[in-house]
Parts: C-alpha cells; structure tokens; sequence
C-alpha cells in the first residue's frame, strides 16, 4: 500500500477527483494548504535588496492505494493537474505500513 | 430658370447635320457628342440652380427627342427607300422617356414600330440609327415590334405592359402610332377582363421590388427609384390609374377627383424633390447612380444646398428631408392602392367623400376589421379627445382604421392644442394604451402614421425621420424608437424562452406604462449638438410632467432615459467579475423592478438598432450582468443556483458531445478556461470546442468551420496551442486570404491550448466563406502556423492590391481612429479600446502593432457595428505585467499611426460622447 500525496492548483480540484474517481478510487483526503516552491511564491524586487516570500494557496488531495493501483493513479493526476507551467504542484509517494478502518478494527487492504 | 426649347433647338439646328449632309460618319458623332455633352451642361447649371426634379427631366428628355429625331433623318438620308420606310415605321418613346420624365443618365428606351410586312427595310433603318445612337454614348433599350407583337407582349408581360401605357410618338408615321395606341386600349387597357389580372400582377411586382431593394422607407442607403418611396411608387399609381381611370397624369387624377387637392400638393412636391435628388446623384457620379449610398450622400447634400447647422450634419439634414418626402410618396402610393384595388368591391369607382349635411354628427363605427367614422368629422370639433380615443378603441378592439377615418384625423390634427397636450384626462388615456402590455407598438404605429403622434409629442415630431450619420444605427429615430416598442410588445407574446425568460421578467414589470414610455423617450434628445443622454432626460421631464404622472412615477421614466446605455455598456466592456463593478451598479439600480425595466429597455433598444445587432453573445453578458445585480438586490439569493447551473451545463454538454467524454476530460476543460468562457459560451460550443482540442492532440491546429446564412458570416473555431503574436498571425492570414473578421472571442486555456472562435465574411460580396474556400484558407493557417507561410508578406500584396482597386472608388474619408486606455477595468491587464471604421484587415493591424511593441494579448473582444468596429484587447506586456504610463503613450502613438488617424470628425466625437 501506499500513500499519494499530491499539492494542485485548488480549480483543478474538481477534474482530479473526478479523473481519479473513474480509475475506481472510492475515498480520498483534502486539505487547502498554502506554500511555495521553486518559483511562484517568492518575489525578488529590483537589486534584489529584498526578499520576500509568498504562499499561494493549493490543494493537497491524499489517498491510500493498493499497489497496483498507484501507477494509474499517478497517470490520472498528472493528465488532468498539468498545465505545464510553474506552479502545477506535485506528487508525493510513500509507503504505508498500516491501515485500521476505526468502526471495525479491520486492517490492511480489506481497510481501504 | 425654366427650360429654354427655343434655343436648344437653335443649339441643335446649329451643330447637329442636317440630314443632306455628306460629312463623315465620325464627324456626325463628333457633332452629336459635343450636343449632348453641351446640352447635358446647360442642364447641370439649371440643375444646380435650383430647377425642379421633374421639370429637369423634361428638358432632358425634350434634348434626347431632338436628337433622336436628327439620327432618325439622318439614317433615313442612308436609306435607300426613304418614302417607304416613313410611312410604315415609327420610333416610339416608352416608359419614363415616353412619359418625358428622364434622368441625365436614365436608358432611352425606344421602340422601333413596323408595319408587319416587308419589315426587313425598317430593319435596316433600325441597325443604322441605333449604331448612331450608341457611338454617341447613350443607352438605349429597343425593341422592334409590330402592332401584333406589341399587344401580345403587352398581355404577356407587366413591365412591357406599364412600358407602353406610356408610349409616345417621336418621329414616323402618326397613322401607324394611333392604330398601336387604338389596339392597345381595345386589348388590354380598356380591357375588363384583363383587369383582374393586371391588378393582382401590379401587386406581385410591386412585393417583389419591396423584398428587393427596401420595404421601408428610411433605409440608410435608399435607392431612389426602387425603394419603398421611390419614384416607382407614383409610377405604380400612374399606371394603375391609366388602367382603371384612363388617367395619364396626376393633374388628371386630381381633376377627376381621385385623389383631393391636398394630396396633389404634397405628391407634387415630394416626387420633384425625389426626382431631383435623382437628377443630382446622376449628374454628381455622371453615370446612372439611383442608389443613395452613404459615401454618396454627403456629396449630395452639399450640390443640393444643405449645410451642417445646430448639430446635425449637412448629410442628416439631407436625408432627413429626403425620408420626410419619399415617405409622403409612399404613404400616398399605399393609400390610393388601398382605395382603388385594395378592397373587394374594387368595381366601385372611389371618390374623395363629400361634405355632408353639418346636422348629421358622426359616430365611430365598426366595420369588420376596420374602424371607420360615420358621416364627416364632426365628432372630432365637438370632442377633439376622441382623436386619442380612436387609438385606444383600435388598440383594444385589434381593429384597423379606415382611410376615411384617418383622412378626418390628418384633417382635424390642428384640434390637437397646447391645452389638448396639458389635458391630465388625455395624459391619463395616453398613459393607458401604454400601459398595455404587448400591444402598444401598434397603436403607436397608428399615432405616427397619421401624424398624431408628433402633435401630441412635439418632442417626437422633432425626431421623426431623424437619420444619424454615426456608426450604429440604421434607421431612422422614430423608426428605431417604434421598432424598440414592437421588440417589447413581441417579448409578451412570446412563448419561448431563450436564455434570458424576457416574458418571465416582462411579467413581473409592475407598471408597464412606465417602461413603455421609457423606451419612447429614450432617444428623444438625439439630434442636437453633445450627448443626447442628458437632454433626452430633460425632455423626458418635460413630457412626463405635461402627461401628468405624479413625481415617483415620473423619476422612473426620467431614470430609464438616463441610464438605458448603461447596461450594453457594462456587460460588453467590462469585467463582470469585479464585485465593485456590480455593487456600484446596484448602487444605481436601486430596485429589482428597476433593474428589470432596464433590462428589458436594453434589449429593446439593442434589438431595434438592426437585423443581428442583438445576438447570443451580448445576451450571455447581459444576463452575467442582470444575475449577479439581481441577486444582491434579492439578498444574495441568486435566481438559479450557481451550483446546479454547473451541474446542468455539464449535463448539456454531455449530450451535445457525439462521443463518450470522461467527466475529468469535461471538469478539465471547464476549469482550466477563464471564467468568462463559461458565461459566454454555450454548453453546444464548449462540447465543439471539447472535440477540437481532442483532435488536436499532436496537430499544430484543428479547425470547425460553420457557416451562419442569417449573420450572412462563417463562424471558424480553430485551436492550436499559444505562442507570441498568435492572434496577429492568424489575423494575418484571414486577411490576406481576402477574408474580414467581425468579430473575434480568443481564450487560452491555463494549458496554453488557444481557442479561438472568428466570424469572418468573404470581402466581396460579404458573404460566409464558400466551402471550396476553407480547405484552401485552412491550409494556409497551418502554414502560417509551422512557418511555411510569409503573413507579412502576404499581407502586403493583399494591401498593394486593395488600394488600387480603393482608388477607383469615390472619395470615402474614413472617420479617425480613437484609442482609449482603462487600466482599472482588470486587475491583471490593461485594458486598450479601439474604435475605428471597420475595414478589411483592421483587427490585424491592431493585433500585429501591439505584437510588434512585444505585448501579450490575453483577451480580445473585436466586435463591429454597422461599420465600426470597436475592438477591445487585454493586455500586458512581455513581463505579464499591466503597461505603465510611458507604454501606453508609446501604444497609442504606434496604433494611431498604424490606423493613419488624423483629427476626429464631428460626428464621430459625438458618438464618443454617446458611448
């Protein structure tokens, strides 16, 4: 199992869930985040006397996948989140030792 | 300054050849051409001071006699059989010239008359003759007949017909001309039985030429012979008359009192001042010019006297008289046909009525469909208030009024007084028939038709047959006033429901009266110097207060005037997005029933400027507009909800889509667009627009092209993906390829997926692109796009080729371009505005200037009105940053100077002023 965690422009939100609804992901986590990367947040003013940085505000869909799942999934992300401009986000993955649905202590995959 | 016959024949005896005379033929010409030209001078100057239309036409068709006498004398000194050929042949003048009613340029239309038998001499006397008669330089229209085929052609055919009810003998055997005319009364003119026939063809043809060059009067290029109001329309009550009344002229018809005395004055007077509005565009152009173009007109204005003066232009003053006489023309046409074929009972001969006894009072009767008056006028002197009243009773009743009916008014319209006007109980019945709901235009219509309605208005009076020389509009104010009273009337009896329920919003008007008076009164001040908007409002004032609408009512109407621009002019020009924007128009609004009164005045107003000018595109922002206003005014409950409006507009586009779209595919789509796409783009267009980009996929372009008979325009969509000085490039291209565009919508997705959707028209013709055209311009487009097609180039043989082919047209002096700078308008960009005369090539101009100063276009809204364009483009510069002040000043000096502007014109900074 593992974990996709990934920061998108917060109006693509809607065609995400969508896309990665129709790969047949059925729960997913969302938090509106700000921050920054290489470009977008910061400014340089003239002479570059000052610096100053700014968060831009982003979405951050998290969803646990079985292991076959995660390559379509990331497919599904990066068609739909790409503009193929600075400030597109990214994609996060990381493996999960454990999953407990809370209501009935069930673990694992059977817990997705 | 009459004619002078007396020495025009001594100018003729003196230079044309006698007919012994042994001179070369070249020399004969020579003699011919220098009389004529001579001839056609003389008749300019009597002209030009100031002689009647149709006594012009008289002396020219008295020069034309005379020469086509001498060419007849000379041909037959050629001819071997002279005696023979006089006594069986006769050259016969038709039509106008048969009517001695010719223009300087009109044809010669002659008709070569032979005796039947041996016709072959005649025929070789004709061969001569019209050689002669063409090597002069005129155009004649012949036939050679004999009395047989003149009256089967007569039978046969309308116009042949018509032709020789007028028919006039010049030169040959008087014998044989009376037997022709003899024949043709037996046959067909006095003929019973053909009657029938001949009246229900007169009025095909006269339908015909009505959908062929104009049914209404106040066209802004009229053709002065064809058009509603035209001379063919006393032609058509002079053949009529010849026909049913053996009448030839309109003395005669005065005579036998088919039409009253006053009548005769006014026809006289308005078919002199046409037929010399005729005279001057033929002397003025030198060829036969019969349509009044809006190049031509100013030209004409000035050769026939007119000055600017008070605000109006020589040329509007000029067309103003012209509409006001051509429209006494038609009126009378329509009135006399009414009268004398019109009804059933046609076997009656009509006769204007005679005064009764003063004892009988009349009544308003019903008869049938009609309203009509009982027995003289005498009810109006007793109770001129009933003037109004026959408005209101053909209003409710649905009922036509009778020409006897509206002869009383037109004859009792001095009843109308000043204290009629400030009466509060003919204010009140006013106010009433406007207060109908869907049935007020006609009523109106009735009131101007008989003249009523300027006297009760006099503010109206002064804006009737008003014609404005500005860019927009295309008729004239009354008429575009009454037409913006019958889009509203239409709007109630609608049932269908585009994307605005205009019936809805019309249901809810609380009192419809106010708003219909709005709509009279909302261009009431146009026609003087400076804005019209503030003094449309102070005569607005005037009139409500004469009508007697108590003070809150009142501020309602004043209100509509004031701000009916100010909704066209929010929606199509600035970012509805801005919240401030809508709450500062709130903020003037007021109410919702404000709010709803200025909506449907604008679309009124809009729709009645011209066939297209409404259209889906300024219904989609104005609906923006009117949503977002009414939903602060509701406490913030929108109409629709936004939500479920997505979800609806995405279940559209799904079942415009012709295959399977994932959902995300859709939702990308969507997101990825600016805002304003999903307002003004209906879910048809963004599911073509889902399909393009799907073929786009490796392509360097796809292309949807459709075509819009009605728009007479081609509509291409084409995608590609977003590079600098794209929009120049395609620009470009179109031009080059002869191809205008009116109208341009650019967005770019976030992906830098261009879609851009032009209405483009063919230069010549203006007509949608034929479709052996596209491939060839599609072709040519995705050159451009991988480089392997020179724009500039292109560009500049096309330009080479337009200005030779401009500089045979007539002088047309473009009015001088305006660019205005709105740096407010959006907070990302910098807004630029570009009004100019629409011209072939323009938004290329424009796109290429600012692409060569290194700004982005983000946005571009290039409409054309009529024939200016205003073209609006979103900026920034190569930073992605709004311009600064030094960037604008260089930006406006580049598109000026790429416009060749030079100072504005009068009426084009009055138009500023209104817009």
């Amino acid at each position: 199992m593992r974990k996709i965690e990934s920061i998108i422009r917060p109006h693509l939100l809607e065609a995400v869930k969508t896309a990665l609804q129709e790969i047949g992901v059925i729960g997913m986590t969302i938090t509106e985040v700000k921050g920054f990367g290489r470009q977008k947040g910061h400014t340089e003013t003239y002479r570059g006397a000052e610096y100053k940085v700014e968060f831009l505000p982003k979405i951050k869909i998290e969803v646990v996948l079985p292991e076959e799942m995660v390559d379509l999934a990331i497919d599904a992300i990066l068609k739909t989140a790409r503009t193929g401009k600075f400030g597109d986000g990214k994609i996060f993955v990381t493996p999960v030792e454990e999953v407990i649905r809370i209501r009935t202590g069930e673990r694992g995959e059977a817990a997705l | 300054m009459a004619i002078d016959k007396e020495k025009i024949l001594i100018h003729a005896d003196e230079i044309l050849p006698s007919a012994g005379s042994r001179a070369e033929h070249e020399e004969h010409v020579a003699r011919f051409r220098r009389f004529l030209k001579v001839e056609t001078e003389r008749l300019k100057i009597r002209h030009r001071f100031g002689l009647d239309g149709r006594e012009v036409a008289r002396g020219r068709s008295y020069v034309i006699d005379l020469v086509i006498r001498r060419a007849c004398q000379w041909a037959l000194a050629q001819c071997g059989s002279r005696r023979e050929i006089e006594s069986r042949c006769a050259v016969i003048a038709l039509g106008g010239y048969g009517r001695q009613e010719m223009a300087p340029y009109s044809d010669v239309d002659l008709l070569f008359l032979h005796a039947g038998r041996r016709a072959h001499q005649a025929s070789a006397f004709l061969e001569l003759v019209l050689h002669l008669l063409w090597d002069i330089g005129l155009t004649v229209g012949h036939s050679f007949r004999s009395i047989g085929e003149c009256v089967t052609m007569a039978k046969k055919d309308l116009h042949s017909r018509n032709a020789l009810a007028e028919a006039r003998l010049i030169t040959g055997n008087v014998h044989l001309f009376r037997r022709l005319t003899r024949r043709l009364d037996e046959a067909v003119f006095r003929n019973e039985r053909a009657m029938e026939a001949f009246i229900e063809a007169m009025r095909v043809d006269r339908e015909l030429r009505y959908a062929q060059f104009g049914r209404a009067v106040c066209l802004q290029e009229p053709n002065v012979k064809e058009s509603a109001g035209g001379l063919r329309d006393v032609h058509t009550v002079l053949w009529i008359g010849r026909s049913l009344f053996g009448c030839r002229t309109l003395e005669d018809l005065r005579a036998e009192a088919l039409i009253s005395g006053a009548e005769y004055a006014a026809i006289d007077r308005a078919y002199n001042f046409v037929a010399r509005v005729r005279n001057e565009a033929h002397f003025c152009t030198g060829r036969r010019t019969d349509l009044l173009t809006l190049d031509l007109q100013p030209t004409l204005a000035a050769n026939l006297g007119y000055e600017s003066k008070r605000g109006l232009l020589a040329s509007e003053r000029f067309m103003r008289e012209y509409y006001e006489r051509a429209h006494d023309l038609h009126q009378f046409c329509e009135r006399f046909l009414a009268r004398t074929i019109g009804s059933k009972n046609s076997g009656r001969r009509w006769r204007l009525p005679i005064r009764r006894s003063k004892e009988r009072s009349g009544q308003l009767r019903r008869e049938g469909k009609r309203l009509t008056l009982d027995e003289g006028a005498q009810l109006f002197r007793r109770e001129p208030r009933q003037l109004l009243n026959v408005f209101a009773r053909a209003q409710l009743e649905d009922l036509e009024l009778s020409d006897e009916l509206k002869h009383a008014i037109e004859a009792h319209l001095s009843l109308v007084t000043r204290s009629f006007r400030a009466a509060p109980e003919t204010g009140q019945l006013f106010l009433d028939i406007l207060g109908r709901r869907g049935r007020v235009g006609r009523a109106l219509r009735l009131m101007h038709e008989t003249g009523f309605l300027g006297r009760y208005l006099p503010e109206f009076a002064r804006i009737t047959f008003l014609v404005q020389h500005d860019f927009y509009h295309r008729y004239t104010i009354d008429e575009h006033t009454l037409r913006a009273v019958e889009a509203l009337d239409e709007i109630a009896h609608r049932q269908e429901s585009r994307l605005i329920p205009f019936p809805k919003i019309f249901a809810e008007v609380r009192d419809p009266a106010l708003l219909y008076l709005g709509v009279l009164l909302h261009d009431i001040g146009k026609g003087r110097s400076g804005s019209h908007v503030p003094r449309s409002v102070r005569l607005a004032e005037r009139v409500c207060e004469r009508l007697g609408l108590e003070s809150s009512r009142a501020a309602r109407v004043v209100f509509l005037v004031r701000h009916h621009l100010l909704m066209s002019h929010l929606s199509q020009r600035r970012d509805l997005t801005e919240d401030a924007l809508i709450e500062d128009f709130v903020r003037q609004v007021e109410t919702l029933d404000n709010l709803n009164m200025l909506l449907l005045l604008t679309y009124a107003d809009t729709s009645a400027v011209g066939p297209g000018v409404w259209n889906e595109w300024k219904e989609a922002l104005l609906w923006e507009l009117y949503v977002r206003a009414r939903s602060r005014l509701t406490g913030g409950r929108p109409m629709r909800g936004s939500h479920s409006r997505r979800a609806v507009l995405k279940e559209r586009i799904n079942r415009a889509l012709p295959i399977k779209f994932l959902p995300s595919e859709i939702e990308r789509h969507l997101a990825m667009m600016p805002d304003r796409y999903l307002r003004a783009t209906r879910p048809e267009g963004i599911a073509r627009h889902l399909l393009l980009v799907k073929r786009l996929d490796a392509q360097p372009l796809a292309i949807d092209w459709r075509t819009h008979e009605r728009e007479s325009c081609t509509e291409l969509t084409l995608c590609t993906r977003d590079r600098v000085g794209l929009f120049a490039l395609i620009a470009g291209t179109l031009t080059a390829q002869g191809l205008n565009i009116l109208s341009a919508d650019l967005y770019t997705r976030e992906d830098d997926i261009v879609i851009d959707t032009l209405k483009i028209c063919e230069v010549p013709g203006h007509c949608p692109v034929r479709p052996e055209w596209q491939s060839k311009v599609e072709r040519h487009l995705r050159d451009a796009l991988i480089g392997q097609f020179d724009v500039a180039a292109a560009i500049h043989t096309w330009r080479a080729k337009v200005a030779r082919r401009r500089g045979r047209r007539a002088v047309h002096r473009p009015a001088p371009a305006v660019v205005r700078f709105d740096p407010k308008a959006s907070t990302a960009s910098t807004v630029i505005e570009v009004k100019a005369e629409d011209e072939p090539g323009l938004a290329y101009t424009i796109a290429s200037t600012l692409t060569a100063l290194g700004l982005n276009i983000t946005f571009a809204k290039v409409a054309t009105e009529k024939n200016l364009a205003v073209d609006v483009f979103y900026v920034t510069d190569a930073r992605g940053q709004k311009l600064t002040a030094e960037t604008m000043t260089e930006v406006e000096r580049a598109l000026l100077e790429a416009l060749h502007g030079e100072v504005k014109t009068e009426s084009m900074r009055r138009h500023d002023e209104e817009n």
